[in-house]
């Protein structure tokens, strides 16, 4: 059987706060820019993952 | 262990082996969620990409993820989203896209998107039709292939 990966809530919002800061954006700034400009790779994988980290926190509702 | 944990990981292991029917290479789908929760997503272990290669060569990954919460019931798993992505190795932007949300209002519910505007469409295919020439036209001649 496939394993199965058991993450913290205190990780999962220390990495979203992490992926923000490595970008240089607010929450805000970044979804102005996803829905805006043409991201660039690394911004790519950075909104892949805060997708990834609300739905796990269950604090994707208003997406 | 719950039932609906045991079922997310049937179900990646269901995408294990369906990936390793088809790709070659070394990746391992797991099952992540958080404590204390009963949402999934099912996708390669620490979020790699899986790679794609033409003749040897690695021309793209595959990023998958597929997002697992209960039914209306609270019985049952449903995929709720997922997506799917063909990256470029020359920028790591996708070059395709499968994106499904249940929820989703705005846009359809499963809909493709493909990024063909720039080179590195051309390049992937162009390094395709050099390796497969009989199964991948050239993105020179392929009129259907440049009007994406």
């Amino acid at each position: 059987m496939a394993p199965i990966i058991t993450e913290t809530r205190e990780g999962l919002r220390a990495r979203r706060q992490a992926i923000y800061a490595h970008l240089g954006v607010s929450p805000d700034e970044f979804r102005r820019l996803a829905e805006t400009s043409t991201l660039t790779g690394e911004e790519w994988d950075a909104r892949d993952e805060l997708a990834e980290i609300s739905f796990l926190l269950g604090d994707d509702t208003s997406e | 262990m719950t039932s609906l944990e045991e079922r997310s990981r049937a179900f990646a292991e269901e995408v294990q082996n369906t990936l390793n029917a088809v790709l070659v290479g070394d990746f391992e789908i797991v099952s992540r969620r958080v404590e204390g929760s009963e949402r999934y997503i099912v996708q390669p272990r620490d979020r790699r990409h899986i790679p794609l290669s033409v003749g040897g060569t690695h021309l793209a990954d595959l990023v998958l993820a597929i997002f697992l919460d209960m039914d209306r019931a609270g019985k049952y798993l449903k995929a709720v989203r997922s997506d799917f992505k063909l990256n470029s190795t020359l920028d790591r932007t996708p070059l395709l896209r499968l994106e499904y949300k249940a929820d989703m209002h705005t846009d359809p519910i499963a809909h493709w998107q493909f990024h063909a505007e720039r080179g590195a469409f051309s390049h992937l295919l162009g390094r395709a039709h050099a390796h497969r020439p009989d199964q991948v036209k050239s993105p020179t001649t392929c009129h259907r292939c440049t009007s994406l």
